[in-house]
């Protein structure tokens, strides 16, 4: 079965995400609603908050 | 994914990191910015993952379960439509290529938290500070009112009109790079790829070609106007409204009318 998971990896500093990932998010959720798809946001940190 | 040693932005510990997650997610289709820390971690990944790489990508779309991605090539001035094959692919996103609007949503994911598989040091690269630029000048992108130079304001001399328009309008000049290259403004002024992005609530394109490495440092503006005396200007193309008049004979036009308008109320 072909995976079907778009992965967005998220740019960040201080706390809020850039522009690009929201650009970055909105191209995968209109990709992944297109075709039945999910879509993961990772974001690397050094805490959760 | 949370761990002491990604507190800092380091591709060299994302690049260790990210092959393992992406693989328990079976991703098929992972998107990074097309931006310094995008750019540093696409190659290591593709190594690791054996994932093609498709940078300058400004539109994907899906028919079944094919992708189609849309890259710029030379610079902007050609475009390719690009099909990765069924395994996992990277994409390398322009920055200015979506709507951010469109990334938000109302309602928070789940979220999960998860720890790295390996062990992050030692890292060949490690982060030391954060070195901000200095600003000498105003930032261009954090104003909302653009009034753009392009090589149709002819000379230097002409540069104090739309200075003054700029002020009126309540905001500030920027320029594309022939101006800036020709010191007639500041570096810090040059919108484009080689300048600022810039996404002001007006950007006011006078006597702007619209080259495809200026317009891409500013097609995400609110609202375009462009004037340029030649209608086949491509900056049209990325327009709102437009204009094929002589811009000098229209900015004082337009200063009087912004008086009056100002006056009036």
């Amino acid at each position: 079965m072909i995976p079907r998971e778009v992965v967005v990896v998220a740019e960040h500093l201080a706390g809020e995400l850039s522009d690009v990932t929201l650009e970055m998010l909105a191209c995968a959720h209109g990709l992944a609603f297109s075709v039945g798809w999910h879509v993961t946001c990772l974001i690397l940190a050094g805490s959760s908050s | 994914m949370k761990d002491p040693g990604l507190a800092s932005p380091n591709p060299a510990a994302y690049a260790r990191v990210l092959p393992h997650v992406l693989k328990d997610l079976s991703a098929r289709f992972v998107i990074l910015g097309n931006t310094s820390m995008g750019i540093d971690l696409a190659g290591p990944l593709s190594y690791s993952l054996g994932a093609p790489v498709i940078s300058g990508c400004v539109g994907v779309r899906a028919e079944g379960d094919r992708i189609f991605v849309t890259s710029r090539l030379c610079g902007g001035k050609l475009q390719a439509q690009l099909e990765p094959g069924d395994g996992m692919a990277i994409a390398l996103m322009m920055p200015g290529s979506g709507h951010r609007e469109l990334g938000m949503r109302d309602v928070v994911p789940p979220l999960e938290v998860r720890s790295p598989h390996t062990a992050l040091e030692p890292l060949p690269v490690r982060f030391l500070e954060l070195v901000e630029p200095k600003m000498e000048d105003i930032d261009v992108r954090k104003i909302p009112v653009l009034v753009a130079a392009g090589r149709g304001i002819q000379s230097k001399d002409n540069l104090g009109g739309l200075e003054a328009l700029a002020k009126e309008l309540g905001g500030t000049l920027c320029a594309t790079r022939p101006i800036v290259d020709q010191g007639w403004l500041p570096r810090t002024r040059q919108v484009g790829r080689s300048g600022m992005t810039v996404k002001p609530r007006l950007y006011l394109a006078l006597g702007v070609s619209g080259a495809p490495e200026h317009t891409e440092g500013m097609k995400g503006s609110e609202l375009i106007i462009a004037v340029n005396k030649d209608p086949e200007a491509p900056i049209f193309d990325v327009a709102h409204y437009g204009a094929t008049v002589d811009l000098l004979e229209l900015v004082p036009i337009l200063m009087e009318k912004i008086k009056e308008a100002k006056g009036s109320q």
